[in-house]
């Protein structure tokens, strides 16, 4: 518990910074790595679960996905739609020179994609979130990327202790046998109310109904994708997706919420902004 | 020690008219394997599935009559939860991967150990496995699943104390004993290997392999190729013309 903090804090200060004032080629540049490693956990836990995959053209298309983003600014994300046709039609026909077997086909082409699209499409939904100005009604990319993030982190900090309080009946007692119904409702709770205030204190406006909305959208996707990664997790037998912070686990581990919470997030904004 | 010679000049040097009958693996090294890589644990047992193909087909190769490996001990059942249930999902697979080549191959499928108390899921796989290569002729592969030799020896004498109860003219003797052993119809090792330079026994084929040659190499399980097993061969074949010849100096002269 101990390390688990420390690292915490350890990494609190410089991540507030990449956050809130780094310059896009430098956001985009830690983005990158990190969807790198990501990638690269996932990629383990494909293996381990006995399938076979395409890593380096994860790497290739992962870095692209991410890097695509920054034009995509200026142009309503048609590269980002473009890229994803394209991965779609040329990783199958890629994946049939690069198998052995043909009884491998199906999972080689499925798990490279999906992985494509579950690590680095969602992730990378942060860099259109901090720069592209979407809803700048509401609030600047800054702080609409810290009102995600605070969301998040108090989803998980706040279902972890209730759960360890007052926790009885386990949600998917396969998947995460110490995930409870409690925990998780009081995580959804927590993480509301925090995002409302938080958001009442830095954004801009009287959008008291909108921002419930989304902190409710952000909170149970954080919880999805909590149990998506774990549910990947237990198909391969692995207790962490990594040994990567201490006390942590993996990266994988620490941002699963994110993985879903980002794209929710983006993708209701930008709904949004074609409704108004 | 041995020269190091190329996997061709091993496979050369070979003499196939002496090849041991039975060769026998505690296939030890997966854990470490993985932790030098900074991978998980269980990522070494799966990369040991790999190692596994290499043996069955070196011995194939070399036209060995039967390979015993070490595969689940009566002692791994204390291991954390995940890695037994990631070995036994890793043996499923094994069995629904491997059957078409195993077959191909004209591999007999064979299993020492008290296999009823596997999951029934793994128990069912077995079975099916057992059954459909049954009548292969090749290479018998023996899998010592949840396999103890003092076990063995428990429950074979317990089978024989039964059977003296009920017969007069009862009279222990060896062969009796090893009649009742799970290995009954099996020759004795003559060669067991060990992996990942432990020089032990581990409880395995305690009775049988009472006049097996010992090899250990360094190398860990995961990394074991043909190569290896043709150096063991080569080795155990080296080490026997010594025993037969005082005063017979050697070709290398070591």
């Amino acid at each position: 518990m101990k390390t688990r903090v420390l690292t915490g804090i350890a990494i609190l200060i410089p991540s507030v910074y990449l956050i809130g004032w780094s310059p896009k080629w430098l956001f985009l540049a830690v983005l990158v790595v990190l969807v790198e490693r990501g990638l690269h956990e996932y990629i383990l836990i494909v293996r381990q679960t006995g399938f076979n995959i395409l890593p380096v053209v994860m790497y290739v298309s992962g870095a692209a996905v991410c890097m695509v983003r920054w034009p995509d600014l200026y142009d309503h994300g048609i590269l980002l739609w473009v890229l994803s046709w394209l991965l779609l039609l040329l990783i199958p026909l890629w994946a049939l020179r690069r198998i052995s077997h043909l009884e491998q086909y199906l999972e080689t082409v499925s798990t490279t994609l999906f992985g494509i699209f579950y690590v680095a499409f969602t992730f990378s939904c942060l860099f259109p979130l901090r720069f592209s100005g979407m809803a700048s009604d509401l609030a600047d990319g800054r702080q609409i990327v810290f009102f995600l993030f605070a969301v998040i982190c108090v989803g998980d900090i706040f279902a972890y202790f209730t759960g360890r309080a007052l926790g009885r009946k386990s949600m998917s007692p396969r998947i995460s046998p110490k995930k409870t119904w409690e925990g998780a409702l009081g995580g959804l709770v927590a993480s509301v109310i925090l995002g409302w205030v938080y958001a009442r204190c830095f954004w801009r406006g009287r959008n008291g109904e909108i921002i419930l909305l989304l902190a409710f959208l952000v909170a149970v996707a954080g919880q999805m994708g909590d149990l998506v990664e774990s549910a990947l997790k237990r198909g391969a037998h692995l207790k962490d997706s990594g040994a990567l912070l201490p006390g942590h686990g993996g990266l994988l581990d620490r941002v699963d919420s994110l993985l879903l919470g980002a794209p929710v997030l983006w993708l209701a904004l930008t709904l949004r902004s074609y409704i108004h | 020690m041995s020269e190091r010679l190329t996997e061709e000049q091993l496979l050369a040097c070979i003499d196939r008219s002496r090849l041991p009958h039975h060769v026998a693996v505690i296939m030890d090294g997966n854990g470490r394997w993985a932790q030098k890589r900074k991978l998980p644990r269980i990522a070494g047992h799966r990369a040991g599935m790999r190692a596994v193909r290499q043996a069955v087909e070196a011995c194939r190769q070399l036209g060995i009559p039967y390979l015993t490996l070490y595969a689940f001990s009566v002692e791994n059942w204390k291991r954390p939860q995940t890695e037994v249930d990631l070995l036994m999902a890793l043996l499923k697979e094994y069995l629904k991967k491997e059957m078409t080549e195993l077959q191909r191959q004209n591999i007999r499928l064979q299993v020492i150990g008290r296999m009823q108390e596997l999951p029934k899921g793994v128990q069912r796989d077995l079975r099916q496995a057992l059954e459909s290569t049954r009548r292969n002729t090749g290479l018998q592969l023996t899998l010592a699943l949840n396999y103890g030799a003092r076990a063995e020896l428990v429950d074979a004498f317990r089978k024989l104390m039964r059977l003296s109860k009920r017969d007069q003219k009862f009279k222990m003797s060896e062969n009796l004993i090893s009649q009742n052993l799970y290995t009954r119809g099996m020759p004795d090792p003559d060669l067991l290997i060990r992996t990942s330079g432990e020089m032990r026994l581990s409880n395995f084929l305690l009775w049988q392999a009472a006049y097996a040659e010992f090899w250990v190499t360094e190398t860990l399980w995961p990394d074991f190729t043909h190569k290896d097993l043709y150096q063991a061969v080569f080795d155990f074949q080296r080490r026997e013309r010594r025993y037969g010849g005082l005063g017979h100096s050697s070709a290398t002269g070591v």
